[in-house]
């Protein structure tokens, strides 16, 4: 079976957060690709911090840099072609970009954990459930096949699978997409991480279906007090569970705030379209949904100045022509829009439904350190 | 898993009525009489004329095998659709009709002398294929765009391009001719032959060449798609997930990786079992393997056809049951099929 | 078949190199930008970028005008590739390589190189035929049972079921058997018996194409079933049958060289490769070259078919999922 690590290691997670970090310190990390057409800014210049029970919403069109980001993050992009080419991602004050491999391995899905889009095909068709679900046990915890199994049984009825000593023994063609979904679930926090990173978890899966699945990571991470960060191209979806948000475009965070902010207080004309776009049926008023028109553009030629600019309806000359960087609109919220901070550009122009609720304390919540 | 097989069993039914159905069109669209082929230019009275046309069921006979006749004393003519269900019958009895130029020796007589050598050849053949074939395809993979991968690649392209036998030429010319003048004669392959009969542990050193010739070709397969499998399953979404569990590079190549890329390896495998009995009369033709495939061409040369088509029946009935074998234990190999699951999800 | 499904997923895993995400989206994005023009002429740009399919193809013509003008020049050059000279046949026999001979001659003091040349005639023309003939009946067969579906499709695909669980070469061989040996009855032979492949082939690109919207339309437009299928499925379908049949002519060489040497192909004294390896066998310990050079002959032209056939799947993008 596995090799067992036989090294001696004091686990990262059991080590106190150091003074002054962040749980994970994602900072200005940039990630290209180098392929023949061209370099493929995938990740360009991304920062966020992050600590236990806190949940992170990245939310962006495909194509964003949303996934590669946190695949960086794990250490699963193959390089090449694939380039680290700037900043940092610190995981308890160390650096995970200067890990070794094998320390790298250490992390994931011990301290670090992450789930996929599909889970049709995020299992292994030929093993058992069990198996695959006491396979970091045995790995990272050092069980026994028995001790794995005896564990993952007590998984599965945690995650919701009724008759489980019974299905811990079935393969995963046997289990239907929202229940491989809660395997997948029970198989990440396994061995308790710090850390949840759920890619797209709930897409492939029925409307209904994924109310569940959102549910049972909400529940389940009261109880382990993880971390989770939820990446996925529907408003709507981080719009209950996260506490802040981070709106990605063309391999770049263009407005980052609470969900409150980034609801309610936006200042970013993507995040108008991203929210302009989610069909809402509590809104009193009726408005039409407006779509984003265009394509997200080619990350190998970014246009010039804002990236943005060509798909935005406000976009001047300026835009073109220059970059916006970051303008803090409020303590933790900031916005890559040249005109962030003109009032009545945005008053003007944001979505009529956040800025009626405009009145609500947008700015008093902090990000939820815990 | 049971229907599954069953499935299998019934769909094969078919295919043999089929295949077996070409077969006896085949044998009785021969041109010429056979009974007079097999005579020759000697003059059959008409008792023995008779029997012997009976014997080949072209008279009907009565249940006590008597000759059959009708109200004028004459024989009666077997219909068609009779003689194949007899013929069938025949085949499952191991009956193959009776050689042309072997003075009425009957073919499957001949023949079972001659399969031993052939299964053997074919056996050795196998498992060079699988090893060596599967070897390859896994370090082709592994260490993409290496010396090793092109090495291979480059490889498996020359033989699938080149006659099977010419192959065997060349390694003849080298191991038997060439290295035996080099080394004045200390070391060499034989290049003709099996050794002894009973395939006895110093005969092995004549199994080299043909063996390797007979599997050449499926090796050259067999890299490809190990290859191809497995560089296509290590991009699939659970070593995705599996990597993101923590395991090393090395677990998940042969935990997660292997077990999936090996299925339609080891069925392509299994198939071409009878692809390498097929491949053997070419094979035993240039090395004189006292096999099968040697018998065939000895026959094509004779024009002895009864014993061309009783050694390609053969051959082609082993090749369905075998295929047939292999389709129902792909069922233990792949959980997907044992328990039945829709096609889209395999 | 097996290598095409290997080479096609192998296309597929080139194609997911960056692993999964938008770089690749990116990459193609641009392509789309700089290029648009038609199918082949696209496929035409990038089957020259293919430097092995060049290769391929520049050897395949050669060897079609050596084959073409032969009679124009060998003649008077390397002599006849069928007849001897009885008065000097003793000296002339299997003479080694030389400037006068470069691949040297055989027992019957006649120019091995002439032969190869001659033999060439032979392999192009039952590549060539066999293939068209097993194209024509595949393209009938898969047009039958795709387009009228049914007890037509079960019935077809039974029976190419049958013919594909019957190994290729003894099934060749058996109806040599029965038909007899010679260069008509081998064109006939690999050709009818080639055709399932295509045929499944064709049906399930006819099953693709028809479910698309313009077929639809077409019907609708009261176009009849044979108008269908010549001017709108048939071209669509183009680009995978021009790939196989490329490929097949590749394996119906190397067919017809085994039937030879066997003695059930062409038969002598007419120069084909696999009879010129035949007559080689019995010397090749002391002039080996009289099997190597035809045995050259074929592994390169095979070899150029498949860089061919390889190139063209490339550059007409198909997929060769199902043969």
């Amino acid at each position: 079976m596995f090799k067992k690590k036989t090294r001696v290691q004091m686990h990262l997670k059991d080590q106190p957060v150091p003074e002054g970090a962040h749980l994970l310190e994602v900072d200005d990390l940039k990630m290209y690709f180098h392929t023949q057409d061209g370099v493929v800014k995938a990740v360009d210049g991304v920062s966020y911090t992050l600590d236990r029970g806190e949940t992170l919403g990245v939310v962006g069109e495909s194509g964003s840099g949303k996934s590669v980001t946190h695949l960086t993050i794990m250490g699963l992009i193959d390089m090449p072609p694939g380039r680290i080419e700037g900043g940092d991602v610190r995981y308890r004050g160390q650096s995970l970009l200067k890990m070794s491999e094998e320390q790298m391995q250490d992390i994931r899905g011990n301290d670090i954990a992450m789930i996929f889009q599909d889970p049709m095909t995020s299992l292994n068709p030929v093993y058992t459930i069990g198996r695959q679900l006491g396979e970091g046990l045995r790995l990272h915890r050092g069980y026994s096949k028995e001790e794995a199994l005896k564990r993952s049984v007590e998984l599965l009825d945690m995650v919701g699978i009724p008759n489980p000593e019974q299905r811990v023994k079935d393969y995963p063609h046997q289990f239907s997409g929202g229940m491989r979904q809660r395997v997948m679930i029970a198989m990440a926090l396994a061995c308790d991480p710090d850390i949840l990173i759920a890619d797209e978890p709930t897409t492939a899966l029925d409307v209904t279906i994924q109310a569940q699945i959102i549910e049972l990571m909400r529940e389940m991470q009261k109880k382990n007090g993880n971390a989770i960060v939820m990446i996925t191209h529907d408003l709507g979806v981080v719009a209950d569970v996260a506490d802040k948000i981070m709106v990605m475009y063309a391999g770049h965070p263009v407005e980052f705030g609470t969900a409150e902010e980034i609801f309610y207080n936006s200042t970013h004309p993507y995040t108008w379209g991203l929210i302009r776009s989610i069909p809402d049926p509590v809104m009193t008023e009726k408005h039409p949904l407006t779509p984003i028109k265009g394509n997200p553009p080619s990350l190998v030629t970014l246009p010039s100045g804002c990236a943005f600019s060509p798909r935005c309806p406000y976009a001047t000359d300026k835009c073109r022509a220059e970059r916006p960087g970051r303008i803090m609109v409020g303590p933790n919220h900031y916005s890559c829009c040249h005109y962030s901070l003109d009032k009545d550009f945005v008053a003007k122009n944001a979505p009529k439904t956040s800025r009626s609720k405009a009145a609500a304390p947008a700015h008093a919540e902090k990000g939820g350190e815990a | 898993m049971g229907k599954y097989i069953i499935k299998r069993v019934l769909q094969f039914i078919p295919v043999f009525l089929g295949v077996t159905l070409i077969l006896f069109s085949l044998e009785n669209i021969v041109p010429g009489d056979p009974i007079r082929l097999i005579a020759g230019d000697k003059k059959l009275d008409p008792v023995t004329e008779n029997n012997l046309r009976a014997s080949f069921h072209l008279i009907e006979t009565n249940d006590d095998g008597t000759i059959k006749y009708d109200e004028n004393g004459n024989t009666i003519e077997t219909p068609m659709w009779e003689r194949y269900f007899l013929y069938v019958g025949g085949l499952l009895h191991g009956d193959l009709g009776v050689s042309y130029q072997k003075s009425g020796q009957s073919v499957s007589s001949i023949l079972a002398d001659k399969y031993p050598y052939t299964v053997r050849l074919a056996i050795v053949a196998i498992i060079l294929e699988a090893v060596l074939g599967i070897g390859a395809g896994i370090v082709s993979a592994l260490k993409r765009y290496s010396f090793w991968d092109i090495f291979v690649t480059f490889l498996s392209a020359l033989f699938v391009s080149m006659p099977a036998f010419w192959l065997g030429m060349l390694l003849q010319l080298f191991f038997g001719v060439f290295l035996k003048d080099a080394t004045g004669g200390a070391f060499y392959l034989p290049i003709s032959g099996a050794g002894g009969p009973y395939a006895e542990f110093q005969d092995w050193v004549y199994y080299i060449l043909p063996a390797f010739t007979l599997a050449a070709i499926s090796m050259a397969y067999t890299a490809r798609i190990m290859r191809s499998q497995l560089l296509e399953v290590m991009n699939q979404d659970y070593i995705r997930t599996a990597k993101a569990k923590g395991l090393s590079r090395k677990d998940i190549v042969i935990h997660h990786a292997l077990k999936n890329a090996l299925i339609p390896v080891v069925t392509y495998i299994g198939m071409d079992f009878g692809g390498l009995l097929a491949g053997a009369i070419l094979t035993e033709t240039v090395f004189n393997w006292p096999g099968v495939g040697y018998e065939t061409y000895r026959a094509i040369t004779q024009r002895d056809w009864p014993l061309v088509l009783g050694s390609v029946t053969v051959i082609v009935v082993v090749v369905m049951v075998i295929n047939l074998i292999v389709d129902v234990s792909y069922a233990f190999l792949d959980p997907r099929i044992r328990f039945g699951a829709p096609k889209n999800e395999r | 078949m097996a290598d095409n499904t290997a080479q096609t997923q192998e296309k597929a895993n080139d194609e997911n190199t960056l692993g999964i995400f938008s770089a690749k989206a990116a990459a193609a994005a641009v392509n789309a930008q700089t290029s648009s023009r038609t199918m082949w002429g696209d496929a035409w740009k990038r089957l020259k970028r293919n430097k092995l399919a060049m290769i391929g193809m520049i050897w395949i013509g050669f060897v079609i005008v050596v084959a073409l003008t032969a009679d124009l020049w060998v003649p008077g050059t390397l002599g006849s590739p069928t007849e001897t000279d009885s008065a000097t046949m003793a000296q002339n026999s299997r003479l080694a390589p030389s400037a006068e001979h470069p691949f040297g001659t055989d027992t019957l003091g006649r120019d091995v190189l002439c032969r190869v040349i001659y033999g060439s005639r032979i392999s192009l023309a039952v590549g060539v035929l066999a293939t068209a003939i097993s194209t024509v009946l595949g393209l009938i067969m898969g047009a039958l049972a795709a387009y009228y579906g049914g007890i037509w499709d079960t019935i077809i695909m039974r029976l190419a079921d049958i013919f594909l669980a019957f190994p290729y070469t003894l099934f060749v061989i058996a109806m040599l058997a029965v038909i007899g040996p010679g260069i008509q009855n081998v064109f006939i032979a690999i050709g009818i018996l080639g055709w399932p492949s295509i045929a499944r082939v064709f049906r399930s690109a006819i099953l693709t194409v028809k479910e698309n919207d313009y077929v639809d339309a077409a019907r609708a437009m009261g176009a009849s079933d044979a108008r269908i299928i010549a001017r709108h499925i048939f071209p669509n379908s183009v680009a995978v049958i021009v790939v196989y049949a490329t490929m097949n002519i590749g394996s119906a060489i190397l067919t017809e060289a085994a039937l030879s040497f066997l003695g059930m192909g062409v038969q002598a004294p007419n120069p084909s490769w696999g009879i010129m390896i035949q007559d080689g066998a019995t010397y090749l310990a002391t002039q080996p070259w009289l099997m190597i050079m035809p045995g050259l002959a074929i592994l390169t032209t095979v070899l150029a078919f498949t860089l061919l056939g390889d190139g063209l799947r490339d550059a007409l993008d198909v997929k060769m999922k199902d043969a």
